[in-house]
């Protein structure tokens, strides 16, 4: 720990287990298992990018939207049953279906393997064939190059392994215009290059819990300072990246300035951890302050990118 | 192409700005490539995780390269730069 603020001072409360009832109902569980916090912002990466596109049926959307759901959460109950070791050593999933006892490890597997296996038929049956392909790269990658391979032996794990949260707006793009472009490949790769920041800053403040987890996250194994350096680089390709489609005229003013703005304060924290470690200072509250705002930041730049595309069209 | 923005750009003005960017991202790339090639030789900062192998990052490394000299070379095309 070089700034000598060790991440259990954080007002994370990583290593406290959040309270779980012990008559939690099975329906509860699975909806558990699919993680629904973190697909919410899959959602509205998938959703926005079909604006994006063109002006998709509100039917086309709402299929999308829960084959996307059911396809996101069955590879985060594989998820589960992969790292169904590594939850019990971790306080924040201890108490995670499996770990905790209320459901077996076949139980899990079998409700995730079904789960994406349903979306597959409803996009590829009522959308089409290539967005059910994209959904399910998207499993398959997260699952077995993220989960399987990167997790547990890369700190470049979520630099790779984070493509498998870029397949939404691949998904979004396909399901309007059967195909991809390359403003598709920009989307994926905003997400690509967003996703190092916002879990780094995460893992900076975590780095007790994944070091007892012996998951090589890039704090264990850079250092702090490396990885915050890393955090300030990606920070600025993404923001090129997310101006690029102004440049070649596929988004107008609101997005630029949305962009602009969104990229600037997403900057500028990045910039208050990296500085603050220089300074020997605390720097735990503005990473977790990168941490949520980069969530707020990826949701508002991609209603953005639909809100402008709809009011040029 | 209905931008609000492009619609002001002049040819010569897009081809500078695509080559900031191109160059930008270049040079933040190779930091980042360059970090990965530094801290190599070394055993993890925390010796309770396991060492990652040297060929596995390096190839990882240059992965995001193809991604973005895709992105650019279609970048390049929509702007009519390579006509």
């Amino acid at each position: 720990m070089a700034t000598g603020v060790t991440p259990i001072e954080t007002p994370v409360n990583s290593d406290k287990p959040q309270k779980a009832p012990a008559d939690t109902p099975l329906s509860r569980d699975l909806l558990a298992l699919t993680k629904p916090r973190i697909i919410s912002l899959l959602l509205v990466t998938t959703a926005a990018p079909m604006y994006a596109a063109g002006s998709p049926s509100l039917w086309t959307v709402l299929l999308v939207m829960v084959g996307g759901y059911l396809m996101a959460g069955g590879a985060n109950a594989v998820n589960m049953y992969i790292d169904r070791d590594i939850d019990d050593v971790m306080a924040r999933t201890r108490l995670r279906p499996i770990p905790s006892g209320r459901m077996t490890p076949t139980q899990v597997l079998a409700f995730g393997v079904f789960c994406a296996t349903l979306a597959t038929w409803m996009l590829a049956h009522f959308v089409n064939v290539l967005t059910a392909g994209l959904a399910l790269a998207g499993f398959y990658f997260y699952v077995f190059i993220y989960t399987r391979i990167l997790k547990r032996t890369s700190p470049q794990n979520i630099v790779i392994g984070g493509a498998a949260g870029a397949f939404p707006p691949l998904v979004g793009w396909a399901a309007v215009t059967g195909t991809l472009d390359v403003t598709a490949l920009c989307l994926f790769l905003i997400v690509f290059y967003w996703t190092p920041p916002h879990f780094w800053a995460l893992a900076l403040l975590k780095q007790v819990d994944y070091g007892r987890a012996k998951v090589p996250m890039a704090p264990l194994v850079w250092g702090e300072r490396e990885t915050m350096n890393q955090m300030v680089w990606y920070t600025v390709i993404l923001l090129v990246l997310t101006l690029l489609p102004v440049l070649y005229g596929v988004f107008g003013l609101l997005y630029f300035v949305s962009a602009v703005v969104l990229g600037g304060l997403l900057m500028w924290g990045v910039l208050k951890v990296l500085w603050a470690a220089k300074r020997n200072e605390p720097w735990t509250a503005p990473a977790w302050w990168v941490y949520k705002y980069s969530l707020l930041y990826l949701a508002l730049l991609f209603v953005a990118m639909g809100v402008d595309r709809a009011i040029t069209r | 192409m209905n931008s609000l923005i492009v619609s002001r750009l002049s040819p010569a003005t897009a081809t500078v700005l695509f080559w900031v960017a191109v160059s930008v991202c270049a040079v933040a790339q190779l930091y980042i490539l360059r970090a990965v090639f530094r801290t190599l030789p070394d055993a993890p900062t925390n010796s309770a995780v396991p060492a990652p192998r040297q060929w596995a990052e390096v190839v990882q490394a240059f992965i995001p390269l193809v991604g973005l000299g895709a992105l650019f070379y279609g970048a390049w095309r929509a702007l009519g730069l390579g006509a």
